[in-house]
């Protein structure tokens, strides 16, 4: 069965902050994700691919640059830093080495692309792919795997599909991400389930 | 706003409950029951169908045999007396089966596109089983005994807007009919009502043979639907700021028009005495055991008592009426008092204000970007405009950090437990704005104030989450609670009655700090009976005699 779209986003959200990021950032991987599905791309799948090939750590920061363990750039930290200078006068890098899912970059390019009116061209060893504010293109397969990524700035129009309002991915893909999201749950203690939520709604209250 | 007066708030001719019946009544809206295939148990399912000018919707029961000892409002609950969906459109059979098979599991069950909504419901036993032992014995049931518990059964959670697979908010928010905010909620609810009637007539037919009576049309119209609202429902007005500003901007706007009046004629005067006086027969009606709800309370019939005298000596010939009676309210009445008058100065004046109604949902998709050419000084501002106050708090102090507002992992209920007691912090939700707000203003004096703050983001990821709402709240001056949400004495029943006013609720009775037990549609027209003349002013109950 397909999952609506809110709850991909909350659930790659949860997934991201179980793995690691700081909620301000695990809120950009659930809308990164939320974006690639509207856009009929397996987001869910990229970030559950993404989070298991990182082997579950959180990036570091040294010299500038966003790395994670294997020491590619993580593309939701190299993302949010062209969006977040989207507005800025200077130009974005244009040229990174080993980017690990670089279709994670492309929503933040999305956002770069709408700010600055533009094409951004994106390539990678497995191909190019295209996005502007409102659409984007890209060959099967393209952005899972880890590698230089280059990017360019064109003209070039790109077709606007119909937003999918659905995300369909395979049940493998929800109970990986949930695993991670799991971990943002308190565990269930006796006294966390008396003292938490404070009921007085058992039977005995109910009987009212 | 700050809590204690969002926790003052009561509902008004904007609420999403008025505004629903407004639009139904409007629209001659048709109902019908489709079915009703129910056995003697108590068992089986019903559906209930409300065509719209352009489209249906149809909320699916199913009813259950539930014993007692299972019954439980928590989110841990397993199993319920009923459990509904509203399913957009009719329902084939297959739809049924397949419902069959996932609703009455609730959160452990999936929906599709299709369901709007997947809400359950528990009876009140004590008032269930009195109202079925009279019917079936060919008697009324108690007129006090239904009056102080108010419904017969309550909902304990309404889930929307693609929870478990239902559809998306966005698929459907361009319909009229359900543009305005949990119009698919409310419209749930309504119909709900109406099963819940039928099922006890059901049940005492079932026993009663032909000895049985209808529950007695002006009994059941005083009845509503209650609701058990907890922890679920706190964080949506922090993690929703844009749709909060809007409902209270909706509600300031109205109220601004309303005190700009220069004069009210004698027929919106004598709306507002009418609605005034049949509110003050509600306040006799409301009980609560909560020991701050009784303060609120006692001192609410005191302002009323207070503007009861006012207004029988006060002139409203005078220059801006309105405007004089809230200004004198200001001083002379509570917070509770205050916002009941608010909602009462509304009333005559639905013509030129419900179109508000229109402006109180939030549009936007996705998450907003981050400016990040924005500089650090323009940054400390914004965060000194809307938590400013907060630099005043000590936040050192055990006090002012006592609570962490987290997920359990048992059915993911959400709860609020002790920083210091409990080993918890780890799963702190970010819930706490006014707190990251200072921490983050400290951090952002220590950088050269021109330096775009896109610079700080990327060495200081931990700012990201306050820097987006500070700057999604430049167009959303309503939108942040004024108070620490983490304080040793924050009560999360002021956050849900806020949100509970906006949907039309009455009757709020706390059972704890932190859950609520109130009444929807008490007092409305059934569907079959709704009018124009009756859509809007069921909220008030009968003056008394």
């Amino acid at each position: 069965m397909s999952r609506s779209l809110n709850e991909v986003s909350a659930l790659a959200k949860k997934a991201a902050r179980g793995a690691g990021y700081s909620w301000g950032m695990a809120e950009e991987a659930g809308w990164a994700v939320w974006w690639l599905c509207r856009q009929g791309i397996d987001g869910a799948g990229f970030l559950a691919a993404f989070l298991r090939d990182e082997a579950h750590t959180a990036p570091v920061y040294e010299a500038g640059q966003w790395r994670l363990a294997s020491g590619a750039l993580c593309p939701i930290y190299a993302g949010v830093a062209l969006s977040d200078g989207a507005g800025l006068p200077d130009v974005p890098a244009e040229r990174f080495g080993k980017v690990a899912c670089p279709a994670l970059l492309l929503p933040f390019l999305s956002t770069l692309a709408k700010v600055r009116s533009t094409t951004v061209e994106v390539k990678t060893a497995g191909g190019e792919a295209m996005v502007t504010g409102a659409a984007v293109q890209l060959a099967p397969e393209w952005g899972k795997r880890c590698g230089p990524v280059e990017l360019s700035f064109s003209n070039v129009a790109v077709p606007i599909k119909t937003h999918n309002s659905r995300a369909h991915s395979p049940e493998s893909t929800w109970k990986e991400l949930e695993e991670f999201a799991a971990k943002t749950y308190a565990p269930a203690t006796e006294a966390s389930r008396q003292k938490g939520a404070g009921a007085d709604g058992d039977a005995g209250a109910s009987k009212a | 706003m700050r809590l204690s007066r969002l926790g003052s708030l009561h509902q008004c001719r904007l609420s999403f409950m008025r505004v629903l019946l407004r639009r139904m009544a409007r629209e001659n809206w048709r109902f019908e029951r489709r079915a009703f295939d129910i056995d003697e148990a108590g068992v089986g399912h019903a559906i209930y169908t409300a065509h719209g000018p352009e489209r249906s919707y149809s909320l699916v029961a199913f009813a259950h045999d539930l014993p007692d000892e299972l019954r439980s409002d928590r989110v841990i609950a397993e199993a319920w007396d009923a459990t509904f969906t509203l399913f957009d459109g009719i329902p084939t059979q297959a739809d049924i089966e397949r419902l069959a098979q996932n609703v009455p599991l609730q959160e452990a069950g999936r929906v599709s596109e299709r369901e709007l909504c997947l809400s359950r419901a528990n009876r009140s036993a004590r008032l269930w089983k009195h109202v079925v032992e009279a019917l079936a014995s060919g008697q009324q049931p108690d007129a006090a005994v239904l009056r102080e518990v108010g419904y017969l059964m309550r909902t304990t959670a309404v889930y929307g807007s693609g929870k478990f697979g239902a559809a998306d908010r966005e698929t459907y928010a361009d319909r009229p009919e359900l543009s305005g905010p949990f119009q698919a909620e409310m419209m749930s609810v309504y119909l709900t009502r109406w099963f819940v009637c039928d099922l006890v007539e059901h049940m005492a037919a079932c026993i009663g043979g032909t000895q049985v009576v209808g529950l007695d049309p002006e009994m059941a119209a005083g009845l509503g639907i209650g609701n058990s609202t907890g922890l679920g429902m706190a964080p949506f007005l922090v993690n929703h700021p844009v749709l909060l500003n809007n409902w209270i901007a909706a509600r300031e706007e109205a109220l601004r028009c309303v005190r700009a009046m220069p004069q009210a004629s004698a027929a919106e005067i004598a709306l507002f005495r009418d609605r005034f006086s049949r509110a003050q027969s509600g306040i006799a009606q409301w009980t609560t055991r909560h020991e701050v709800q009784l303060r609120k309370l006692t001192e609410l019939r005191a302002d009323c008592q207070r503007l009861a005298a006012h207004v029988a000596t006060v002139s409203f010939q005078e220059a801006y009426p309105w405007d004089r009676l809230y200004e004198w309210a200001a001083t002379e009445m509570s917070e509770e008092g205050q916002e009941l008058l608010v909602s009462l100065m509304l009333e005559p004046y639905g013509a030129l204000l419900d179109r508000l109604a229109d402006e109180m949902s939030e549009n936007a998709e996705g998450l907003a970007p981050i400016a990040g050419e924005v500089t650090v000084a323009q940054t400390i501002q914004q965060l000194e405009s809307v938590f400013g106050w907060a630099k005043a708090c000590d936040w050192q102090t055990p006090e002012a950090r006592a609570r962490v507002w987290y997920v359990s992992e048992e059915k993911l209920e959400p709860r609020l437990g002790e920083r210091f007691e409990e080993p918890v912090e780890d799963y702190e939700q970010p819930l706490a704005p006014a707190r990251d707000a200072v921490v983050a203003m400290a951090a952002l004096e220590g950088w050269p104030p021109e330096t775009p703050i896109a610079e700080i983001l990327t060495q200081s990821p931990e700012h990201r989450h306050i820097v987006r709402r500070i700057q999604t709240l430049a167009s959303a001056p309503y939108g942040e609670i004024r108070d620490n949400t983490i304080a040793q004495d924050m009560m999360p029943i002021d956050m849900l009655r806020a949100k509970l006013s906006f949907f039309g609720a009455t009757r709020f009775d706390p059972r704890s700090d932190r859950w609520v037990r109130i009444c929807m549609f008490a007092g409305a027209p059934y569907p079959a009976d709704l009018t124009a003349q009756n859509a809007d002013d069921w909220v008030f109950c009968e003056a008394a005699t």
